[in-house]
């Protein structure tokens, strides 16, 4: 969760990744910083990423994120 | 109750204010027109013999003269902008009050291969006919195609008019208007006189124009659709239709030749194919002895005729008329050989 | 059927008054209908176009949904779930692509090689580009198991046809508006006078100011030379008029829907206040650009090929230049497919590599620009900085307009040249409005633009600042309602143009 916050922080600084569950609906991370963070994702945690997961349930807070990341981890 | 307050009468009120602001502006925008003479004529009188085409018809043909010399009742209803669709609807109106022996189809085939304008001239027809089921027809077959503005509201191709309004309401308040006379239709150059447009050019030279020209790559369907809808309804009704072209100038003729003899060619098939008379007076065979072709005399160098020609083309047509067309198409077809 | 003919206005009134009178289980059987009676009424040929990928898509979205369920072997089903769809891709973007493209290929190899084949005449049916979007995303949505297929063919029918998008977008989703066409609708009035002004709203921006704008545009572009000084009225006269055109048709075609019950996506917000080229394209066109960036942006960042040139990118350039780079390769990527989709030209595909270049560009320069903004102390919220990032982007939104427009790569540049050095703004009252009366009018409708302008320049700030105008407008009485609606209806044909001189709605081409 620590790398993922760290990840995060470096493609998109001054977000509250902490308590945020708005990331997508309000517009926090647009497609370019939501891509850069599953080309860093897949890498970091050598997990394979589909267009069918990009979606907001999945990106709008850091939680979801750890979450999409250890389900794609156990396939 | 509640259904009332909350739509019907708003919607009745905002109909109200649209009927009234748009009968204001037709009324102040739209000036008088000889078409609603017209109009006036074909409701009260009942004719014989009914001339439909454009406007080339409407300088040319004097329907009192046609009248005298053939001693049947006439009315010149050629207007320019009048498309086959735009007659056909004509002739519907008129056989509502009763039904012509004979109809004179003026032929001018730029009318074919062009689309309809969208300004006042083109709907002038439309908006002065009175209600009645050819109107309604006549709606469902023009006005559904064009700009819900211009169907809804006629003074939307008369904004430029404006600056006129004051001389538009006097004229609409003054007797003429209300007896349905032509006095606001005298001009020195023109006049609407004796049922016809009524030319006093003097003779000038004339600039060449630009103008349209047959073109059988671009038929107007429309048009030729409409055409064949007069035929058939003049066949069931039992109307004699002979189909004219007016006399242009000598020199357009000779400066557009191909084109010209292009039409020739294939409307005299067209209407021989239908077994319609066609008398094109631009065809050698048809030539006048008495009428002077030059672009001098013609009041434009498209071929609208002055009224001293106009006298000459209607006696002449009036003879025609009343030789019957097969004898016509006999005598020419024998000058042919 | 053009928007603006009084037969639409019939068929419309038609169309809803019946759709509420009619039990409500028959409201969705009545909306087909009237569609096809719609799309018929354009030609019976074309009529099998819309058929053809209307069966085709159904069918592939029913075969998707057995093998999903039936195929046990994960890696056979995703092949075979691959195969159906890659074959139904195939079958309707080419038929999309040889309608539309053929005679561009014919030229464009002609050119090359000094040949001189002959175009060809082919039909174009209303609103292809439309359609087969919006059939093609239902098509993915259901192969990533986004949405489940419809399987009533009838109702898909009307998915694909409904009337009001068909001819423009916006470009729909089936997750949304599938359930809302199928829906029962009862009568809601305060629904149905916000549509309706709403309706009249889209055609005052097309009649009133589009169509006076679009005389100045077509003087201007249509002889450069003649009026040289005028390049810059001619692109912010072009500004407005696509705006207000297409804005202007999405309001009477959402308003229209809106009679329905039922609500379509929005494809514009208010795109002029953007502060980028990226936030223009999330405010312009919005449902073309979600629906690139949600069937060709991710999914060909997303690809296998695209990872490995994402590692290569990672070691030569860098971790950030790295990850960045594959990402503005497929917004290039998409960025030519939506220039290629405006025309089969190549201005249009210079219109979309520009676009995408610059996005691009600042993707890849995000983090400088950030360090930049940090050092000098400027805030995103700083109201300078603000108006400085809107008139930054309108300037490089109005130089994408020129390739646009004008008629070739060649003349853009050159209009753009003599934009500043042949400046001249006494050509303007030499421009002729209207067929016969000169150059008499030129200053009024000049001014009807300006003022018409002005006016959804207000509106649309009040509504970039969040004001509730709908709520406004509800509590106004009645009387004031009736000549609110009367006054609009009355301004168009009082200061609008004939659609002789200006032509239907733009994108009713496409």
């Amino acid at each position: 969760m620590d790398k993922l916050l760290e990840i995060l922080e470096d493609i998109q600084p001054d977000a509250d990744y902490e308590n945020c569950e708005t990331l997508i609906d309000d517009g926090i991370l647009d497609s370019f910083a939501i891509l850069s963070i599953v080309s860093e994702l897949q890498d970091e945690f050598e997990i394979t990423i589909t267009p069918s997961q990009v979606i907001p349930e999945n990106f709008n807070s850091a939680k979801a994120l750890w979450a999409m990341v250890q389900r794609l981890k156990e396939d | 109750m509640r259904n009332f307050k909350k739509i019907i009468l708003p919607g009745l009120c905002m109909i109200l204010i649209l009927v009234v602001v748009n009968t204001v502006m037709n009324y102040a925008l739209i000036p008088y027109s000889y078409v609603r003479i017209m109009m006036h004529q074909i409701e009260t009188e009942e004719y014989d013999t009914v001339f439909l085409g454009t406007s080339h018809g409407l300088n040319g043909i004097s329907p009192k003269i046609v009248e005298r010399e053939t001693g049947r009742s006439c009315i010149n209803l050629c207007l320019g902008g009048e498309y086959p669709r735009d007659a056909y609807y004509l002739l519907r109106k008129v056989c509502e009050k009763s039904i012509p022996k004979r109809v004179v189809y003026e032929l001018d085939a730029c009318y074919w291969c062009t689309k309809e304008g969208q300004r006042g001239d083109f709907n002038r027809i439309y908006y002065e006919m009175p209600w009645s089921k050819a109107k309604l027809e006549y709606f469902a077959a023009k006005m559904l195609e064009l700009d819900f503005r211009a169907a809804l509201f006629p003074w939307f191709y008369y904004r430029g008019q404006f600056k006129e309004i004051k001389e538009t309401i006097a004229c609409k308040q003054s007797q003429d208007y209300k007896e349905y006379g032509s006095q606001a239709f005298q001009k020195p150059h023109q006049g609407f006189v004796d049922g016809f447009i009524k030319n006093n050019t003097a003779p000038s030279d004339k600039p060449e124009e630009e103008i349209e020209l047959w073109n059988e790559k671009q038929k107007n369907l429309d048009s030729f659709r409409y055409f064949e809808k007069l035929v058939s309804f003049c066949r069931k009704h039992n109307v004699e239709l002979v189909v004219i072209t007016t006399p242009v100038p000598q020199e357009t003729l000779e400066k557009h030749q191909k084109e010209y003899q292009q039409m020739n060619a294939y409307f005299s098939a067209y209407m021989r194919e239908r077994g319609i008379p066609y008398w094109n007076y631009n065809l050698p065979e048809y030539k006048m002895d008495d009428f002077d072709y030059s672009l001098r005399i013609f009041s434009d160098y498209e071929g609208h005729m002055n009224g001293d020609q106009a006298e000459i083309f209607s006696l002449r047509l009036s003879k025609d008329l009343n030789r019957g067309s097969y004898e016509v198409e006999e005598i020419h077809n024998r000058d042919d050989n | 059927m053009s928007l603006i003919s009084m037969k639409f206005l019939l068929f419309v009134i038609v169309a809803a008054v019946g759709y509420y009178w009619i039990p409500k289980k028959y409201q969705w059987i009545w909306l087909l209908l009237f569609s096809y009676i719609y799309y018929v009424s354009g030609g019976l040929k074309v009529t099998c176009f819309l058929a053809f990928t209307t069966i085709t898509t159904w069918f592939a979205g029913m075969r998707l949904e057995v093998i999903t369920q039936a195929e046990q072997d994960k890696t056979k089903r995703k092949r075979r779930k691959k195969q159906i769809l890659v074959l139904t891709l195939l079958l309707n973007f080419g038929v999309l692509a040889v309608l539309k493209y053929t005679n561009f290929a014919i030229t464009t190899y002609n050119l090359i090689s000094g040949a001189s084949y002959r175009e060809l005449s082919l039909l174009l049916p209303l609103g292809i580009s439309f359609y087969t979007f919006q059939s093609m995303g239902y098509l993915l949505d259901v192969y990533w198991d986004r949405t489940k297929a419809e399987h009533n063919l009838f109702r898909f029918a009307l998915f694909v046809s409904f009337f009001p998008q068909i001819l423009q977008g916006p470009i729909g989703r089936f997750s949304r508006l599938g359930e809302q066409l199928y829906a029962s609708h009862r009568f809601d009035l305060q629904k149905a006078e916000r549509s309706l002004l709403r309706i009249l709203w889209g055609y005052f921006k097309k009649m009133v100011i589009a169509d006076n704008a679009v005389i100045f545009v077509n003087a201007i572009f249509g002889e450069p030379e003649r009026y040289s000084g005028l390049g810059i009225i001619a692109v912010l006269a072009y500004s407005i008029q696509l705006y207000c055109d297409f804005s202007g048709g999405m309001d009477v075609v959402i308003g229209i829907a809106g009679l329905f019950g039922i609500q379509m996506d929005e494809n514009f917000k208010r795109p002029y206040f953007a502060i980028s080229i990226t936030d223009f394209w999330h405010r312009w066109h919005i449902t073309l650009g979600t629906w690139m960036k949600d069937y060709v942006f991710y999914p060909v960042s997303l690809s296998g090929w695209m990872k490995h040139f994402s590692k290569f990118a990672k070691k030569v350039f860098g971790k950030q230049t790295g990850r960045t780079l594959p990402i503005c390769l497929a917004n290039l990527i998409v960025f030519l497919v939506v220039g290629i989709w405006h025309g089969a030209a190549w201005k249009f595909i210079v219109y979309g590599l520009y676009n995408g270049m610059i996005i691009a560009f600042s993707g890849l320069m995000a983090p400088r620009y950030r360090k930049w903004k940090q050092a000098l102390h400027i805030s995103d919220n700083n109201p300078g900085f603000h108006l400085f990032q809107i008139l930054r982007t309108f300037v490089l939104v109005n130089i994408s307009w020129f390739f646009d427009r004008a008629d070739d790569v060649g003349t853009a540049l050159r209009m753009m040249k003599y934009a500043v050095t042949r400046f001249d703004l006494s050509q303007l009252l030499t421009v002729q409005i209207g067929e016969a009366s000169g150059t008499a009018y030129t200053l009024i409708f000049l001014i009807v633009i300006v003022a018409g302008c002005l006016v959804v320049f207000l509106i649309s700030l009040l509504q970039e600042h969040g004001r509730d105008l709908d709520g406004f407008y509800d509590r106004q009485h009645w009387l004031v309602k009736c000549m609110l609606f009367a006054g609009l209806f009355l301004l168009l044909p009082a200061l609008g143009q004939p659609s002789g001189e200006a032509g239907g709605f733009i994108y009713a081409q496409f």
